[in-house]
This record gives structure tokens, C-alpha cells and sequence, in this order.
């Protein structure tokens, strides 16, 4: 998929690991991997409003466009 | 899941009665054209009572008891794919392409059987109108039904994965 997540980068950024993030936003421990390895086919608008609010970002900050994959 | 109990019971039956059935028409098969007169064996092709003594009667035979073996296979076909279902794999790659290939063999069947059927009917000058389902038809309906329950089959696996990958 052209669409990466750069989630792993945000939460070095902010110091997090991904399992406090997924205990905080209420999203299992799997479906957060789901979305860090980029298998999702598709994410929530209330899941993303969940992520850059606890991590305090863009959504363009997690979500990249790329024309060469 | 009781409806799916009950086809697979009434499959499963009509699979074991057919089984020695398999048998006789492989030995039947290439014995018809030893057997001079065949006219002791009543044989009917839709609807059609059909003097096997002469040559195109025995090669229309032949086709009709191809036809029923294949007609096995797809139950055999249909017998495992109720297997999957009763073990709620719906969505399994096996049923998508056993679907499909339902189809193409319903297809085939109702060639087998209407094509012949129609020559010996031209040949023997029994052409009439018929106002009624025809097998014919309604075998190659059925097929293409199956072929489009595949397809229905692998949109609904592609929209389970994407539900399932959905965050």
C-alpha cells in the first residue's frame, strides 16, 4: 500500500511504547501492531482523533503518502 | 445451522447410493458398443426414450452416463464445500474456487446431456415444441448461479479481511 505509518517514529518521538499508547487510546495490544507493521487496510477517524490527541500530532504527522510502493 | 445439517445429511446420502452406482457405468462405458442390442435396457435422456441399438443412440448414451459422472463429482464437490461451511469456513479459498469450478462443470453436464439429446431429436426427426423447464437450461442457469455465488464468495472474503484489518 502507497499509504505508510510512520506511528513507530511518533512514538520514539514522544518516548512512548506502543503498549501504554493502546492502553490509553483503548485499542488492543494487536490491532496497534496491525497498524505499526502497515498490514491495516484502513483506520477510524476515531481511532486516529485517539492517537494524535494522546500524542499530541498531525494526522499527517502518522500518515505518509508514497508513490513508489 | 439445522438447514445446513439436513443438506449435508440428504447430500451425504444421495453420495453413498451413487457410490456403486460409479463402478457399473465405467464398465459400462466402453461395453455398450460390444453389446449388439441394447433395447433390453430402456433408456431415457430427458424425456426421451432412446433406442440404443444403433450407433449415434450408443454414443448419446455414453455422453448422458459421462455426464452423470460428472454430475457425481460435483456432489462430491458440493459434499465437501457443506463440510467447510458446517465448520464455519466460509470464507475459505477451497469453497471460492470449488464454487467456480461447480459451474463449469454444471456447464459441461448440461452439454453433455442437451446437445446429444437434440442431435438424436434432429436425427430421428422427434422435433416438437415443448412448453416447460428445461433441463437443459435449467443446468446451465444453475452453473452460472454457482459461478456468481463464487464470485459473491471472494467479494465477501476481501471485505471479512478488510473488516478484520480495519484499526
Amino acid at each position: 500500500m502507497s499509504i505508510i505509518v510512520n506511528l513507530d517514529v511518533m512514538l520514539a518521538k514522544r518516548k512512548m511504547k506502543s503498549m501504554a499508547l493502546a492502553d490509553k487510546i483503548g485499542i488492543t495490544r494487536a490491532n496497534l501492531s496491525i497498524l505499526k507493521s502497515g498490514k491495516a487496510k484502513a483506520i477510524r477517524f476515531s481511532t486516529l482523533e485517539a492517537i494524535c490527541k494522546e500524542l499530541d500530532c498531525q494526522p499527517s504527522d502518522i500518515l505518509e503518502y508514497s508513490s513508489n510502493k | 445451522m439445522r438447514k445446513l445439517n439436513i443438506l449435508k445429511t440428504i447430500v451425504d446420502f444421495f453420495w453413498i447410493m451413487s457410490l456403486p452406482i460409479v463402478p457399473i457405468i465405467l464398465f459400462f462405458i466402453p461395453a455398450i458398443f460390444f453389446i449388439e442390442d441394447l433395447d433390453f435396457i430402456p433408456i431415457k435422456v430427458n424425456g426421451l426414450e432412446i433406442m440404443a441399438s444403433d450407433n449415434p443412440s450408443k454414443i448419446i448414451t455414453v455422453f448422458v452416463l459421462i455426464s452423470y459422472l460428472l454430475l457425481l463429482y460435483i456432489v462430491y464437490l458440493f459434499k465437501n464445500i457443506l463440510r467447510y461451511f458446517k465448520s464455519v469456513k466460509m470464507f475459505d479459498d477451497y469453497v471460492i474456487v470449488n464454487l467456480n469450478k461447480i459451474g463449469y462443470l454444471l456447464i459441461i453436464c448440461s452439454f453433455l446431456n442437451g446437445v446429444p439429446s437434440f442431435i438424436y431429436k434432429l436425427i430421428k426427426h422427434k422435433l416438437s415444441i415443448e412448453i416447460s423447464i428445461s433441463p437443459f437450461i435449467l443446468l446451465i442457469s444453475l452453473g452460472l448461479f454457482f459461478m456468481i455465488l463464487s464470485e459473491v464468495f471472494k467479494i465477501s472474503k476481501t471485505m471479512k479481511e478488510e473488516n478484520e484489518l480495519t484499526v
